[in-house]
Formats: structure tokens, sequence, C-alpha cells
């Protein structure tokens, strides 16, 4: 049954996964508990136009996808922080316009859609060795920083006006951490693809805030759903001849399922 | 004479045109009581805002320990403990008191230090104060409103601040849980010779406990002692109509109709109506 190790294809799928399902389910907690849904949503389908470019100019897609989301993120963040725009009217404006510039350029470019397509739904039989490496770089950087600004982070998360009357650069930690949620959904597009990547972002988090009792156990537990979702989801996908992002998704949609009755049941 | 904490002098604040405060002129000094009192739209918050250097005054001078807010050190905004309104809070989080009230040490800790024996005994300290050391492990939405409210008055306490700014306090308190906090606010103006700023609408009770009140009503209506403000003319200013003063002590009480602040037709007052 575990035969399927042998293969190289499935033991870079497996790291990704490890990787990724660590990484979407801890920038999550923040997501979920700031209602920045949408926001992750937006990013993932901005990457798109980045792809697109990418793949168009020559250049690394990835490294091209975090430059663009990272440029639109900091663009909704902008025009969001003033009240010149409400928040989701400018992510549906960003959201839709990139996916269509991403749209437009692909009329340009032939042959490489199918490429682009794995972007789109995920693909894990397209990680490569070195996709690994830069995914496992990134990680770090994001679970490093992660770490080292925990305090500030969890501040700003529960209270952030009274964050800033204490005299923290509020705008400034809002910029690292979509600068943060811009790598994190990146690195997963190969794995999941940009159209279910915010789910990763949302549903082992929402998962782990029905159980936990303060912000650090909502983060294990979450980290614990999106393992479980993302290594389970790949060997499913294997067992069951089925597109690798959406039995991570579905997978992680059940858990979810599975928890709130289970405790809506019970109470 | 005591210092000069809070001073105010010739404040005005416009938005889009819009004048929202009027030059405002008052100070507050260490160890005195002041309530902010106004009606909806008066200007409280923003006045607050600008108090705490969170947004700029259009005109005037604002000194707060010294200094316009807005340029006060990390360091020196702790000696300022914020209780903001709790309409504000998400209490889905997943949290608990005792980090809560740790959170008040943040702006003592600055950037990427992690608390210290020093801050844990901060935050004792602070639980001890506001006496909910039983609740220090329990989930934030586990607690009643009083509770909840005394938890986010430690958080400030936490931060070992010399000036209190409290923002519409008893909102979400029933009247014997206000009437308890208002006891708990003398206590510690007493033991810590805290300076408190509080901002209500509740003239009544709030009067008979504060050194100094403040009216507001885009500029300021009244400031000074209660027994000496607090009259009829001031009171028509801040709620617009028949507003009822009567004494039997040495602070004016009053009587409003229900609904006063709110710019509609006022209904006859029968016992017909009134349970309507």
């Amino acid at each position: 049954m575990l035969e399927v190790l042998q293969y190289g294809f499935m033991q870079r799928a497996l790291v990704a996964a490890v990787l990724i399902g660590t990484v979407t389910a801890l920038i999550g907690t923040y997501v979920v508990l700031r209602g920045l849904a949408f926001i992750g949503a937006g990013i993932a389908h901005s990457s798109f136009g980045g792809v697109a470019l990418g793949l168009l100019l020559g250049w690394n897609p990835v490294a091209t996808a975090v430059g663009f989301a990272l440029a639109v993120g900091v663009a909704i963040a902008g025009l969001t922080e003033k009240g010149k725009l409400k928040e989701d009217t400018a992510i549906g404006i960003f959201f839709a316009s990139t996916m269509a510039f991403g749209v437009l350029l692909l009329g340009f470019i032939h042959g490489y859609t199918l490429d682009l397509f794995s972007y789109l739904f995920g693909n894990v039989l397209a990680v490569t060795t070195e996709d690994l490496w830069v995914s496992g770089g990134m990680v770090l950087a994001v679970l490093g920083t992660l770490f080292l600004f925990y305090k500030e982070f969890l501040a700003l998360t529960f209270d952030p006006e009274y964050t800033r009357v204490q005299g923290f650069w509020v705008s400034g930690l809002n910029l690292l951490f979509i600068l943060l949620l811009v790598l994190t959904v990146v690195l997963s597009l190969k794995v999941v693809g940009i159209i279910l990547v915010s789910a990763l972002l949302v549903i082992p988090a929402a998962t782990a805030q029905q159980l936990a009792q303060d912000f650090r156990q909502m983060q294990v537990l979450a980290v614990l759903f999106g393992l479980v979702a993302s290594v389970g989801g790949i060997f499913l996908s294997y067992w069951l001849n089925t597109p690798s992002g959406a039995t991570i998704v579905l997978l992680a949609a059940v858990l979810f399922a599975a928890v709130w009755g289970a405790r809506n049941l019970l109470s | 004479m005591a210092e000069v904490i809070v001073e105010f002098r010739g404040v005005g604040y416009r938005v889009e045109g819009q004048e929202i405060l009027r030059n405002i002129t008052f100070s507050v000094k260490r160890g005195e009581y002041l309530a902010l009192l106004g009606p909806n739209g008066a200007g409280k918050t923003t006045l607050l805002r600008i108090l705490l250097g969170l947004i700029r005054p259009s005109q005037g001078e604002v000194r707060v320990f010294g200094k316009p807010p807005w340029h006060l050190s990390r360091a020196e905004r702790s000696r300022i403990g914020y209780v903001p309104q709790l309409a504000e809070i998400d209490l889905d989080f997943p949290i608990r008191v005792y980090d809560v009230v740790m959170m008040g040490r943040y702006g003592r800790l600055g950037y990427l230090r992690r608390p210290g024996p020093e801050d844990h005994r901060a935050v004792e300290r602070a639980l001890a104060l506001m006496g909910i050391q039983d609740l220090a492990r329990r989930r934030l939405r586990a607690l009643s409103g009083g509770q909840r409210q005394r938890v986010f008055i430690a958080r400030a306490l936490a931060s070992e601040p010399e000036l209190l700014v409290l923002d519409e306090p008893t909102t979400s308190l029933d009247t014997a849980m206000a009437e308890g906090l208002y006891e708990l606010l003398d206590q510690l103006q007493q033991e810590l010779n805290l300076t408190i700023i509080l901002v209500s609408h509740d003239v009544g009770v709030v009067a008979e406990r504060v050194d100094t009140v403040a009216c507001l009503a885009g500029e300021l209506v009244t400031h000074g002692r209660p027994q000496e403000v607090l009259d009829q003319a001031t009171l028509e200013c801040m709620y617009g109509r028949e507003a009822l003063v009567f004494g039997h002590s040495p602070v004016p009480h009053m009587l409003v109709p229900p609904h006063s602040h709110e710019k509609k037709q006022h209904r006859p007052k029968t016992e017909e109506s009134s349970d309507a």
C-alpha cells in the first residue's frame, strides 16, 4: 500500500504537502480571525496574472507571481487603509482585473497553456526538486517571521486600534503580514492551484477555531488539520486517481464538517 | 499645584469640510478624575482619538505628558492606559483572560521582545486590582459583560499607567454592574493616584463621582466642578430638549424623555403610550 512512496514524484508531492499544509494553516489562523479570507482569494487570483506574465516573458513564473501579487496586496492595503475604498470593493476590482490580465496574456502564449492550467488547479506531478527548495526556503522565512512577530501579530489580530495606541507601527505590521500571505499563497499554487488555495487558508484554521481555548491551541490544531488534509489528500488523490488540489480541499472541508457537527451535536 | 498631564488649546477638527470639534480648550491635572460627557455625535470619540495620538487636530495644540500625543514614544505611550469600547472586540477570538491582560505589557516590551518575570508580575497585580485572579485561565467569551469590562481595565492597568482613559465603559452593563465598575474606578484612583478621563453619556451617575466634568457638543459647553457647572442650561445644550434637573443631592440629577437625544418627534408622555 505504501509502495507509492518509492516514486520520486510522490516523495516530492508529500514534502510539498507537509510544507504547504503547515504554512497555510498557520497563516490561516490570522486570516480567519481578522476576516481576511477574501484578501487571500484576491491575492491568489492576482497571482494568475503574474504567472501568465512570467510564462510570456520567460521569467520564473513563481518569482513573477510573488512580485505581482505583492504589488496587488500592497495596493489593496493602501487603498483601503485611509478608507478611500472599501476593502471588499478594492479586492473585487483587483481580483477580476488581474485575472483578466492573465487571460489576455494567455492569448499571446502558444503551447504553454497546459502549464498555466496546472497553476490554476494545481498538479503535484508538476512539483520539481527545485520547486521544493524554493518552497522550503519561503516556508522557513514565513515561519521564522511568524515566530519572531508572534506577539505583534497576536495584538494586531485581536485589537488593532489598541496596538496602534500602544505605539506599534500597525500599517507596517499589516504590510509585513500581506507579504507573508503572498509568499504562502504563491508557494502553494503548484499543489492546490490558484482557485483552491484560499480554501486552505480558511478551512483548517476555521476547524481549529471550533475547538481551541486559546490562540496557541488554535495554531497547533490548525497545523494538525492542515497536515491531515494535505498529506491525506495527496494519498487519496493517488489511490482514487483524482486531482490533488480538489481532493485536499474536500478532505479539509469534510474535517471541518465533522468537527462542527460533533461540536454542535454534543453541546 | 499639580502637574498638567493633558492640555488642549483651541483644538479643532474638520473632516471633509465638516467641523467635528471647535475651539476645545481644557486641561487635566495629575490625580484629576474627569468625565467627558456629551450626546452621540458630540465628538467625544474624535477628541479621544486626538488625545491618544491616533489622529491629528486640524487646529490648535494638544499636549499629553508635555508632548503632542502623536510624537510620544512607545515607552511614553505606556503611561496611558486605554480601555476601548467593548463592542469592537470579537468574542469568538480564542483567548484567555491572562493573555488579554498581558497585551497591556506589549507597548512597554516593544518589538520582538517576549514577556519576562516582571511582565508576569504586572499582569498578576492588574488581575488582583480588578479582583479577577480567579478568571485568569477562563476564555474571554465565557465571561459576563461586567467581568469582561474588568479584563480590559486590567489590560490597561498592566502597563502601569499614570493616565487611564475609558471610552463608554458601561454601555453594555446593567445598572448594578455599572455601579460596581464606578466604585472600582473610585478605588483605583485613590489607591494608585491615577488620573482618569472617563467618556460617558451617563450624566447623573458620573457627576457624583468625578472631580471635573467637561460637556462636549462639538465645542466645550462647560468645564468645571460638577456642582458648579451641571445646570439646566448645560443639560439642555447637551440633550437639546426639555431635560429636567432636580436636586435631592449636592449634584443635580436629570430626567430625560425616552430617546431624547434622537432627533425625532417627541411622543406625548401618557401612561398609555409609555409601554407601547
